[in-house]
């Protein structure tokens, strides 16, 4: 067998990223990580002109922020710092009849016979299930204000933690912004800025208002809902979703909550979900909702107190695709997905990934580009999913539910199992724990546990619970590791 | 959670359902299985692919007694011989090639630096490759990257016979005779008992139809059709000859193409399994029987038998309160050793989705959608097998390289082809480095690598590549001969088996 490649690949030297917030600022430096060592350069136009997020804003991360720090080498303490942080070891959710915490991580605990969760269904019916949360250490700790690292050794229960971050988004971008300048990204401010391009050829150069005109082998553009490189100059079609499940999402800041939480909180509320993800100094609240006079009386409360708040108006959707030609857009420039547990963040990111995996050469290949927007397509309807878990009891009828989703849930419902699916976001036990807590619950179980009693599974469970207590309360509360550090 | 359970048919599907049924399912539900002496047994799938390990783990059985019962032997790879072009020589393991290099896959880099390493071939960089071509076997050593997984070649009939004494051990009830009526219900048409030739009546509220190609149950009964396959997989015969054992003992499968097919060679510890796969409107069954015994690599052992089947599924495995399990949902060719595969796979699901509420709706619903799946997907990697090849030598072949595929193939392939990128999916048997295996093997020459591969100075890059062969070679000569770890009754302590090709890493 012989096999040679018939030519050499023509790689890409020139990218070039446009972009003023966190989306551009994360693509900058992924970029310029994983592709200096081969010779690429990346450049970062930041528009001052475009408007791009609130300065109130607090980027709620999911573990997939601290891994992407260590990815690109950026040191995490030292940004927790800047940018008044909090660690998060998941989210408390609470809501007029039930309770529940999403724990990040994973339980860890070996199938005897069958999954964990399976135990909790042959238990209990209905919102009880969702008592399987409680057999995270991260819950556990959680509730009792510790926090606590994770480490490598597989048999440490601490092990199975994995931990999110809360951040003061304008002091991150900031933050970021000079981290690049570290790893010679290029960054070029500029007032406005012109796209010369059409959907033919792509993107040709972008011109400064000086003139200076600025040219790559490949752009991305992380300019926001506007998408000024792939919808304004490519003329990309954007369809909006069926549906918007949120039409408004309004943010403002409270004093911070003492002591610190180490996590943060979703409550539903009459006109959809509140969240709060505290700061070092200050609490974010973010609020989704669905009609406009819930939106007037909230903005009426919050004048009376004398509150800044920003409103931004939802309108979910995507564009037909996100990589066009030499142009991958990112983040709200390729679709709004909505963020209510995920963020824009983690969602820019993964699609980042994704194309860094596949990676084109300058020949920009017909058929890399369609397997991305392939994947990427996926990922939009696993995102919007989670939102309709959300809304699946209040904002929407069930009936309403993507086909997709309803068939997850049926087949939950009817056997405990997680229907397997391709380019899943989120492991499945966390899958289970959100479900299981927004009040999907299943009425099947395992088989092999049908021969086991009730009683003895509880008993486990409680032994398994004073385990995880008692690890939790050795560990150091979220004050003690924020100030150790 | 009480259900009756009735399963049509002996022979591997059968006994595999029987068994699993009664180690998983309540001690509530009934478990009988009615078969006849009279009606032989195909038989299939001597080779097998590591997911049996799993299934046997499952199940609590021994290793060391199953190799016994069976006269197994291990597999670690499956040797493609003529499949490009005549020449053509490769090998399928159950592993990765590799390691990826700073997020890049390995292969990219092979690639890269193929034309200043032409003496190290891409089963220079898999362990398992690497004693499966010196007839060595060893489990997998404790280095992520170097996992593999391993499989059996195994007496199928003895299998069968193995897991009939397992399952009446607990409780499975055998009924011997031939079912001479299927009653239905009159409301809803689903099966309410099947009777024997001897008046016996047999009742139950889940019918697992093992009944093979006849497919009595779900194909007979219920009126499920069946969807060819045969324009993608021409092949529609094969005849099967046992011959003498081999002295050294591969461990691994062998398939060599012919003008018109293909021939399967599988070592057993008593014998070795032989048989020729082919197209009936491209030579005869006296041909064909005549080309596998010039073939043997030892003397024969009996008589020739001849199997004829067509590729395809029934357009659905699960209907009413029906679910057929092995060659009565569908067959696809040996190729690549799925059958017991498919079997198992039916099984678990059949187990996931049980109807225990009484609903067999969601049940039903959930199987089919899953087994459409796996067999979908396999069988778009069993044609890329016929459709790569270069082989100018026959019309089959020419044919078969000009032949439509489906768009699902077609697209993996044109990715392939444009950039070395394995399209990714999760779900399903076959991952990025069974395809890779067949891609470079067959001789698919990719337009592009990936541009990082070229990152590092050719000689920096050769010089790893070389040392990580090396190092390959190294562990694959210390490992103890296939035959020798065989006389010792195989494996001493046997590793906890995962549901993956590849040992549960794709290293």
């Amino acid at each position: 067998m012989v096999v040679a490649v018939d030519s050499a690949p023509n790689a890409l030297r020139q990218l070039v990223v446009v972009g003023r917030g966190l989306i551009g600022a994360t693509a900058a430096i992924t970029l310029a990580k994983f592709l200096a060592p081969s010779g690429c350069k990346v450049t970062w136009l930041i528009p001052q002109a475009l408007h791009e997020c609130d300065d109130q804003d607090v980027e709620m991360a999911d573990p997939a922020l601290s891994r992407w720090l260590a990815m690109v080498g950026c040191p995490e303490r030292e940004l927790i710092d800047a940018c008044h942080g909090l660690y998060s070891l998941g989210v408390e959710y609470q809501s007029e009849t039930d309770d529940f915490f999403f724990p990040y991580g994973t339980h860890g605990i070996t199938p005897s016979p069958a999954p964990l969760e399976h135990e909790f269904f042959k238990c209990f019916n209905g919102a009880e299930q969702a008592s399987f949360t409680q057999c995270f250490l991260a819950t556990r700790a959680a509730k009792k204000g510790r926090f606590d690292f994770p480490v490598d050794d597989p048999r440490s229960v601490k092990s199975t933690l994995r931990y999110g971050l809360h951040l003061d988004r304008a002091a991150l971008v900031d933050y970021l912004q000079k981290f690049a300048g570290s790893l010679a990204v290029q960054c070029v401010s500029c007032d406005t800025l012109q796209v010369e391009g059409n959907e033919k050829e792509g993107i040709a150069s972008l011109v400064l208002e000086d003139g200076t005109r600025i040219a790559g082998d490949f752009y991305v553009d992380a300019t926001g809902a506007r998408a000024q490189l792939l919808r304004e100059a490519l003329a990309t079609p954007f369809r909006v979703g069926s549906d918007s499940l949120w039409r408004y999402r309004l943010s403002y800041r409270e004093p911070q909550s003492s002591p610190w939480r180490p996590y943060a909180r979703m409550t539903r509320e009459r006109y959809g979900w509140r969240r709060e993800a505290g700061l070092q100094n200050a609490t974010g609240v973010t609020a989704w909702l669905q009609s406009p006079s819930e939106l007037n009386a909230l903005e009426q409360q919050l004048k009376e107190c004398g509150t800044r708040y920003w409103v931004q108006p939802l309108e979910t959707g995507r564009c037909s695709q996100a990589w066009r030609s030499n142009c991958l857009a990112l983040g709200q420039a390729a679709a709004q997905p909505g963020e209510l547990l995920l963020s824009e963040w983690f969602w820019a990111s993964h699609c980042l990934l994704l194309w860094l995996e596949l990676l084109p050469d300058r020949a920009n290949q017909p058929r890399i580009r369609a397997e991305y927007n392939r994947r990427w397509e996926t990922a939009y309807e696993r995102l919007i999913e989670l939102h309709w878990l959300h809304a699946g009891r209040a904002e929407c009828d069930k009936a309403e539910l993507p086909e997709a989703l309803q068939w997850r849930l049926n087949v939950l419902r009817s056997f405990g199992r997680l229907w397997r699916r391709d380019d899943e976001l989120m492991t499945d036990e966390s899958w289970v724990a959100l479900a299981l807590g927004l009040g999907w619950h299943a009425e099947g179980y395992d088989p092999t546990l049908a021969d086991i009693g009730v009683e003895p599974l509880m008993d486990k469970h409680r032994k398994i619970l004073q385990a995880l207590d008692k690890v939790a309360e050795k560990m150091p509360s979220l004050s003690a590791v924020i100030k150790r550090h | 959670m009480s259900q009756r359970v009735v399963i049509v048919g002996g022979g591997t599907a059968g006994w595999m359902s029987a068994a699993a049924f009664a180690r998983l399912l309540p001690s509530s539900c009934s478990i009988t299985l009615v078969e006849s002496e009279q009606i032989g047994t195909v038989g299939v799938g001597e080779a097998t692919i590591p997911h049996i390990r799993y299934f046997n783990q499952l199940l609590g059985i021994e290793e060391r007694e199953f190799l016994a019962a069976t006269q197994a032997t291990y597999k670690l790879a499956i040797e493609f011989v003529g499949w490009g072009d005549r020449s053509s020589r490769y090998l399928h393991p159950f592993s990765a090639f590799g390691s990826d290099i700073e997020g890049v896959d390995f292969h990219h880099y092979w690639l890269a630096a193929k034309e200043r390493l032409p003496h190290l071939n891409l089963d220079a960089f898999s362990l398992a490759s690497q004693l499966a071509t010196s007839d060595r076997f060893a489990p997998p050593p404790p280095y992520a990257d170097l996992g593999y997984g391993y499989a059996y070649h195994l007496d199928a009939s003895r299998y069968a016979l193995f897991l009939r004494r397992y399952a009446e051990q607990r409780g499975v009830a055998r009924c011997e005779g031939k079912v001479e009526r299927v009653e239905q219900a009159h409301d809803d048409g689903r099966i309410t008992a099947v009777t024997l030739e001897s008046g016996a009546r047999l009742e139950g509220d889940l019918f697992i139809d093992c009944s093979g190609f006849r497919s009595l149950l779900l194909g007979k009964t219920l009126g499920v059709t069946f969807e060819s396959w045969r324009h993608w997989l021409p092949c529609d015969r094969a005849v099967a000859m046992a011959s003498d054992p081999l002295d050294h003992l591969p461990s691994y499968t062998r398939s060599t193409a012919t003008l018109s097919g293909w021939q399967w060679r599988i070592p057993l510890q008593h014998r070795t399994g032989n048989g020729q796969v082919y197209a009936s409107d491209c030579v005869s069954d006296d041909e064909a029987s005549y080309q596998l015994a010039q073939a043997l690599n030892s003397q024969s052992l009996g008589e020739p038998n001849f199997i004829r089947f067509e590729a395809g599924r029934r357009a659905h495995s699960w209907e009413k309160n029906c679910v057929a399990v092995g060659l009565s949902s569908g067959f696809l060719e040996p190729l690549e050793s799925t059958s017991i595969y498919l079997i198992q796979m039916a099984i678990i699901k059949c187990i996931e989705f049980f109807p225990f509420a009484g609903d067999f709706t969601m049940s039903r619903k959930a199987f089919n959608r899953w087994m459409e799946l796996e067999y979908d997907r396999v069988r778009d990697f069993l044609i890329l097998h016929y459709h790569l090849n270069r082989r100018k030598d026959s019309e089959f072949w020419r044919s078969c390289a000009a032949m439509s595929i489906p768009d699902s193939l077609r697209e993996k392939i044109a990715l392939f082809r444009e950039s070395a990128i394995i399209q990714h999916y999760d779900h399903g048997l076959f991952a990025q480095p069974s395809w890779l295996a067949v891609y470079l093997g067959q001789g698919l020459r990719p337009d592009s690598v990936d541009s990082r591969a070229l990152a590092y100075s050719p000689s920096v890059m050769v010089s790893s590549l070389e040392s990580m062969a090396a190092r390959l070679r190294h562990l694959a000569k210390a490992a103890p001969l296939h035959r020798e770890v065989m006389g010792r009754g195989g494996l001493a302590r046997e590793l906890p088996a995962a549901m993956s090709l590849y040992g549960g890493g794709r290293g």
